[in-house]
């Protein structure tokens, strides 16, 4: 039950910060994907299968308060957490710094392309563009807010981290 | 351990049933613990809004003074709500009394709201307030803020929560009329970056750069005479008999921690 509350409880805290902080911030710190990349050093790094929970309810969360500008949030959330689980095992298994953003930026190239093929496929029926010079640019910062992100929390793992992993 | 040993576990299991009445606990309560989270979300999304505006000030301030900027700022301001409430006296005195302009406008009932979050993408161009249909917020409603510049329109509302377009979003539309002779009347639609077209402008309407642009009243749940914008370039095409008006929007719902909804029942 513990492990539970502590999940729903980092998950609260990590959105909370990202929808309300981070987004808040100019272009382009708002890119900065914080949910996703401690996502994926929990999982990778902490080996924590659940971590990619996160991914997906976040997905959910986006679609459900229609905060994203693409649609279907959840379904390339869901998509990008089972690359993760995925690469996390059998391409970046390397628990090192360079493992760890390996999958993060291949996470957030499966998650862009994804997007990029639902905004394709809703535009069949919708005249609504979004600009995808615009979107490149996005996930380019995406990648490096990121990295700045995994350079600030990947030290940080070994000590406050696996204080909050030995919780669950 | 492997995650087939992990999933299929004792430990596991025990994991599965807690998971499913918290979850299922979240979802029953799901209006409320929104509006407990906007208590952490509100002073978060204040931080982020107050950054973003010193940066927005270092970047734009150029030779002068960041604090000589927000001057001059509150002076365009002030002198596009004297002009456009001129604009509109004078319409009034003309014939229509009842015509609803910022005289009337400050009668109107408005709901104060917190910004708690933003959209992500490359257009960050939806937000999240804490107060929903128990407040009397519904889809369609004006958002606002400072002067009665309008920003967005409620997209969708749950309980205790809505969401929110601002006009920039490409699948924004809002009924306008340019401040000139003729009042031309005509849609705004977002999908250009910060900025605004006005499209299907009969080319004999006589309209000009630095024109403003106020709500038509012709939208549902969105009264007239909401400062929008300036007309910031005009673009004449030969091929076709009308012209598009490049509208820049006077507030940027970035720099804005709170708003004011209008209430429909109100208008």
């Amino acid at each position: 039950m513990t492990r539970i509350l502590w999940f729903i409880l980092l998950f609260i805290l990590l959105t909370s910060l990202e929808l309300a902080f981070i987004s808040s911030l100019p272009f382009p710190f708002s890119a900065a994907p914080l949910v996703i990349t401690l996502s994926i050093l929990r999982l990778q790094a902490q080996n924590d299968p659940y971590a990619i929970g996160w991914i997906i309810l976040y997905g959910i969360l986006l679609d459900l308060f229609r905060l994203h500008t693409l649609p279907f949030a959840t379904l390339a959330y869901a998509i990008a957490a089972v690359a993760a689980l995925i690469m996390s095992r059998l391409l970046f298994s390397n628990r090192s710094f360079y493992g760890v953003l390996g999958t993060t930026v291949s996470v957030l190239i499966v998650l862009s392309v994804t997007e990029i093929l639902t905004l394709f496929a809703t535009q069949l029926t919708d005249t609504s563009i979004i600009s995808l010079e615009d979107y490149f640019s996005f996930t380019f910062w995406r990648m490096i807010g990121a990295t700045v992100l995994l350079l600030f929390f990947f030290p940080l793992q070994r000590s406050f981290v696996s204080r909050i992993h030995s919780l669950f | 351990m492997s995650k087939r040993s992990l999933l299929s576990s004792r430990s596991a299991r025990r994991l599965y049933l807690p998971a499913g009445v918290v979850l299922l606990l979240i979802i029953l309560f799901f209006g409320r613990t929104v509006d407990v989270l906007s208590v952490i979300q509100r002073p978060l999304s204040a931080l982020g809004t107050s950054i973003y505006e010193d940066v927005f000030y270092f970047l734009t301030a150029g030779s002068i003074l960041p604090s000589e900027l927000e001057v001059l700022i509150g002076q365009r301001d002030a002198y596009m709500v004297d002009q456009t409430e001129l604009e509109l006296l004078r319409d009034e005195n003309n014939a229509l009394m009842e015509l609803l302009g910022f005289l009337e406008r400050a009668n109107y009932s408005t709901v104060s709201a917190n910004i708690t979050g933003r959209s992500i993408g490359p257009d960050s161009n939806r937000f999240l307030i804490d107060r929903g249909e128990e407040d009397g917020i519904h889809e369609g409603q004006a958002v606002v803020v400072g002067e009665g510049f309008i920003i967005g329109k409620v997209l969708s509302t749950g309980p205790y929560t809505s969401t929110v377009t601002v006009l920039s979003d490409p699948d924004m539309a809002l009924a306008v009329s340019i401040l000139n002779e003729t009042r031309t009347i005509g849609i705004v639609e977002g999908g250009m970056g910060n900025l605004l077209t006005m499209s299907f402008v009969p080319e004999e309407e006589r309209i000009e750069v630095n024109d403003i642009v106020v709500t038509s009243g012709l939208d549902e749940s969105v009264p007239s005479g909401l400062l929008v914008g300036v007309i910031n370039a005009i673009v004449v095409d030969d091929q076709t008999p009308f012209q598009e008006a490049v509208v820049e929007p006077v507030a940027d719902a970035h720099r804005y921690s709170q708003v004011l909804v209008i209430l429909t029942d109100t208008l």
